[in-house]
């Protein structure tokens, strides 16, 4: 009689743990979608400013038709690119044409004290800090996401769960991170 | 295990030891009043312990902040420092945006409240807003932000409820020694069990406050390393809190209410004690400047314009 006291114990121990780990999963990957998502938002928003900026840039340095270009192509590859890692190296490849614009743009005092180019380079300031944000976000969430999914015993249940290891947002090449400051304030 | 998810796993299981703490006070209690009073009332005091909490927590204590004078920020224009941090930050916590609020109070401090993250309100005084940059003000934002995200507003309550509780009972228990109940027969220990009976009141409800203050300074040292999760920056708290602790303007608002949810403590002088919400700035800096040192790169921008 104890004997089945005791498995039955043990089987409710070891449900209610199943369960709990179950939920945290799902939590962890409903959180990693989430922050999936707002990156997506942030990054739209900085895609959507750039046409725009290039314009603005060009009223004032009209034959940089390289810059403007190398801009445009790289707007495109970051508009397509898809997945974490993908978006990631996208994003570092459109830093450096901006960047690029930025060091054109330092030639014409005109086009620094435009208001509309401010406004736009403002804006932009102001998207970065939360793509920032959104990718420190998604990125804690994947660690913990990804580490649940290696260790014992949480890695048994993750197949249940259905979730599975996801993609870190991170650029790839750290000298990439690296883009020259170029700010006039 | 990297520092900084070393400081939060060793800061949430402290907290919740002291918790379990409690249970062994109300242990002890119920074990005095059995030794004075016989089982029966060891019995009935768990009856009473146990609705005093179930009351109080039903009672749905609604932090409702009296912002004095402060004044809510409808849009981003009307302050965009503060605007902008507090919405960098819910992103960077993955939190809905809370309400945001700014005092004309010259103090540096800033505060949050609330039971939970939809119910969220965040408060910048004007004198922080003085004497922070950018970055320190982030790490302000950030800790507040924590303390929503761990749902400190409601583990307080809880502590307060239970050391409370403590302290009713312990009253209640010396009010029936004083007046001497309880029958001799049930009594085996005799003069003993009264005396053991009587430390155990006395000290009962100062060991329920160390505790609730414990686990307070506990719950700030998580924020401090939430914040630091949240900016991947410890740099920008560490160096607010040390303007902090050089400045000398005295708080002119500032109930005890909200006060452990202070970025430092509002009430009372520099000096910390086992009594302080607040641990001493000097260790939360130090604690912050471990975890600045333990980062392999800080990873804080992605584009072109932010500065470093």
């Amino acid at each position: 009689m104890t004997i089945i006291i005791i498995v039955a114990v043990l089987a409710a121990v070891v449900g209610i743990w199943f369960f709990a780990m179950y939920n945290t999963l799902v939590s962890l990957r409903v959180s990693a979608e989430e922050g999936e998502s707002e990156i997506d938002v942030q990054l739209k928003r900085r895609h959507d400013l750039i046409p725009n900026l290039v314009e603005s840039v060009k009223g004032y340095a009209a034959h940089e038709k390289g810059t403007f270009e190398e801009v445009t192509a790289a707007r495109v590859g970051a508009v397509n690119a898809q997945g974490p890692a993908a978006q990631a190296q996208a994003e570092g490849a459109l830093n450096q044409a901006l960047g690029r614009l930025f060091a054109v743009a330092e030639a014409y005092p005109d086009l620094k004290a435009n208001q509309n180019f401010l406004q736009l380079q403002g804006e932009l300031t102001a998207t970065e800090d939360r793509l920032s944000a959104a990718r420190r976000f998604y990125n804690t969430t994947v660690k913990a996401l990804n580490t649940k999914c290696q260790t014992i015993p949480s890695k048994w249940v993750a197949p249940v769960a259905k979730v599975t290891e996801r993609e870190f947002f991170d650029l790839a090449d750290p000298a990439e991170a690296a883009v020259p400051n170029v700010s006039f304030s | 295990m990297p520092p900084l998810d070393a400081q939060i796993k060793s800061n949430r299981r402290r907290s919740r030891a002291l918790f379990g703490m409690f249970f062994l006070i109300y242990g002890a209690l119920g074990f005095a009043v059995s030794l004075r009073f016989g089982p029966a009332a060891f019995y009935i005091f768990c009856a009473v312990a146990i609705v005093i909490v179930l009351v109080t927590l039903t009672m749905g204590d609604d932090l409702a902040v009296t912002v004095a004078h402060a004044k809510q920020l409808q849009s981003r224009e009307e302050c965009p420092p503060v605007w902008d941090a507090v919405e960098v930050m819910s992103i960077a916590a993955g939190q809905p945006m809370p309400r945001v609020y700014v005092s004309p109070d010259p103090a540096p401090n800033a505060f949050a409240a609330g039971k939970d993250p939809k119910q969220a309100v965040v408060c910048v005084n004007q004198g922080l807003l003085d004497i922070l940059d950018k970055e320190e003000l982030e790490g302000v934002v950030a800790h507040e932000m924590a303390h929503v995200r761990n749902l400190d507003v409601k583990l307080m309550t809880y502590a307060a409820v239970l050391a409370g509780g403590i302290a009713l009972i312990a009253e209640f228990i010396s009010y029936m020694i004083f007046w001497g109940g309880g029958s001799d027969e049930d009594n085996d220990l005799g003069i003993v069990g009264v005396v053991i009976s009587i430390l155990v009141v006395i000290l009962a409800p100062i060991a329920a406050m160390l505790i609730q203050m414990s686990i307070s300074r506990r719950r700030e040292f998580l924020a401090d390393a939430s914040s630091a999760e949240f900016t991947k920056y410890p740099q920008g708290l560490a160096s607010a809190l040390r303007k902090l602790g050089a400045s000398e303007v005295p708080a002119q608002t500032g109930s005890s209410a909200t006060a452990h949810l202070c970025i430092v403590a509002p009430l009372g002088g520099k000096s910390s004690s086992l009594f302080s919400t607040h641990p001493p700035l000097e260790e939360r800096i130090a604690k912050l400047d471990e975890l600045a040192a333990g980062q392999i790169h800080t990873s804080r921008a992605v584009g072109v314009t932010s500065s470093y």
